[in-house]
């Protein structure tokens, strides 16, 4: 595997929940689930509760879940996720 | 000459004062770490939420919104002279319309650390001077009673927080504040806070809260998706142009959401240092007045020993 990463975090108001690059994301978007690529176009939308999948460049995926809403930005291969709660 | 009785009395009254001081200390110590770390953690959380926030107005000049600050109309803006010299930073809620503004007050529940009250109070009493009829809400104890012995009138109080953040209060105090602004009681509020910049230092501050501050517009705005679009755009209808409103209103609120929060952190927190400040310098002192105590009382035991032996030797003298 040797795919494109971006930079991505993950912040609730408690804590850092992740930071480091990613190869993809799969977040709860309002609209329903959204995948993130890197060199994606500039995005702003918030979350609903649900799953966060996080996959890096080796094929290893992250699962978190997101227990209250959230926002989403991605802004030149900075992706920022901010979430009410994620569960530990 | 002093008693030495006496003398050997006030040492250890003072000695028993240090052990309460210095438990003291140690206990704002503590309280300190964690509501440090607590900010700490926010840390990032608030930078990222203020970077967006600024990112979505700059690319979007034109939104308007109940929680932003109203856009100036281009051609009665005053040259940069001007403003600095013929306006307050206050100045601008007077010419936005009747309602008063609101100010609240972040202070501490317990005393006994050291000027932290006053100086938030000194600043909050620049604003009321500015703005008399502002709405007052007071959090903490200590700020409440000063300010009712003076005579200030205050709309809201919050007396049981205790130093403490918890974000079901604030959430509910934070709303109300809203409903406030946005039903025109208010025309605007103010945060009179102590902004906490490192464990041994803060400063107090008065910032305004809501409306939320544009960042300036830059030349050339950003394109940037937002999702959902607003409601038209959702249910099929083609003609409506995808707009930042809906997205702008959930950031906008996770905004000030997330200020309050800073803010109260940050006040909690020098708190905290402040009172670690006073109780250190407290323990200090009495160290330093057991030390001057313990000389005097030596020299007075000595100057004792000495004139009995003169009374000794002078009596054995004397029978000669």
């Amino acid at each position: 595997m040797n795919d494109k990463v971006f930079q991505l975090e993950i912040l609730t108001p408690e804590r850092t929940v992740f930071t480091g690059s990613a190869a993809s994301l799969v977040a709860p978007g309002a609209l329903g689930y959204l995948g993130i690529l890197a060199n994606h176009a500039p995005l702003m939308t918030t979350l609903t509760p649900g799953k966060i999948i996080c996959r890096d460049s080796g094929g290893q995926s992250k699962i978190f879940q997101s227990t209250g809403a959230g926002f989403l930005e991605v802004h030149h291969n900075q992706v920022t996720l901010l979430a009410d709660g994620i569960a530990p | 000459m002093q008693n030495l009785r006496i003398l050997r009395q006030r040492i250890r009254s003072v000695a028993n004062t240090q052990k309460i001081t210095r438990a003291m200390q140690m206990v704002a110590g503590a309280k300190l770490r964690r509501a440090q770390g607590e900010l700490m953690d926010f840390k990032p959380y608030a930078q990222r939420l203020r970077v967006i926030t600024n990112r979505l107005l700059e690319a979007h000049p034109t939104l308007e919104h109940p929680l932003l600050e109203k856009q100036l109309p281009v051609m009665v803006s005053l040259s940069n002279h001007d403003r600095v010299k013929n306006r307050s930073p206050f100045d601008r809620l007077r010419a936005n319309g009747t309602a008063p503004a609101g100010l609240i007050i972040v202070s501490s529940d317990t005393g006994l650390c050291g000027t932290y009250n006053e100086k938030v109070l000194s600043a909050a009493e620049g604003f009321l001077r500015e703005n008399p009829s502002a709405v007052l809400v007071t959090i903490g104890k200590k700020g409440t009673r000063t300010l009712a012995r003076r005579g200030v009138r205050r709309t809201k109080e919050i007396l049981d927080w205790g130093g403490r953040y918890e974000s079901s209060k604030a959430g509910a105090l934070a709303r109300w504040m809203q409903e406030l602004y946005l039903n025109g009681t208010v025309s605007s509020w103010w945060v009179a806070y102590t902004r906490f910049i490192s464990a041994m230092r803060w400063k107090p501050a008065v910032e305004r809260f809501l409306p939320i501050e544009r960042p300036p517009s830059p030349a050339l705005p950003e394109k940037i998706i937002v999702e959902p679009a607003p409601a038209a755009a959702a249910s099929g209808s083609r003609t409506t142009a995808f707009g930042p409103e809906p997205v702008a209103e959930e950031l906008l609120k996770r905004f000030i959401a997330g200020e309050f929060r800073r803010i109260l952190l940050e006040a909690f927190t020098s708190e905290h240092s402040a009172r670690m400040i006073a109780m250190k310098n407290a323990t200090d002192n009495a160290a330093e007045m057991i030390q001057n105590l313990t000389l005097v009382r030596n020299k007075v035991r000595q100057a004792a020993i000495t004139k009995e032996l003169i009374e000794v030797v002078s009596g054995a003298e004397a029978l000669k």
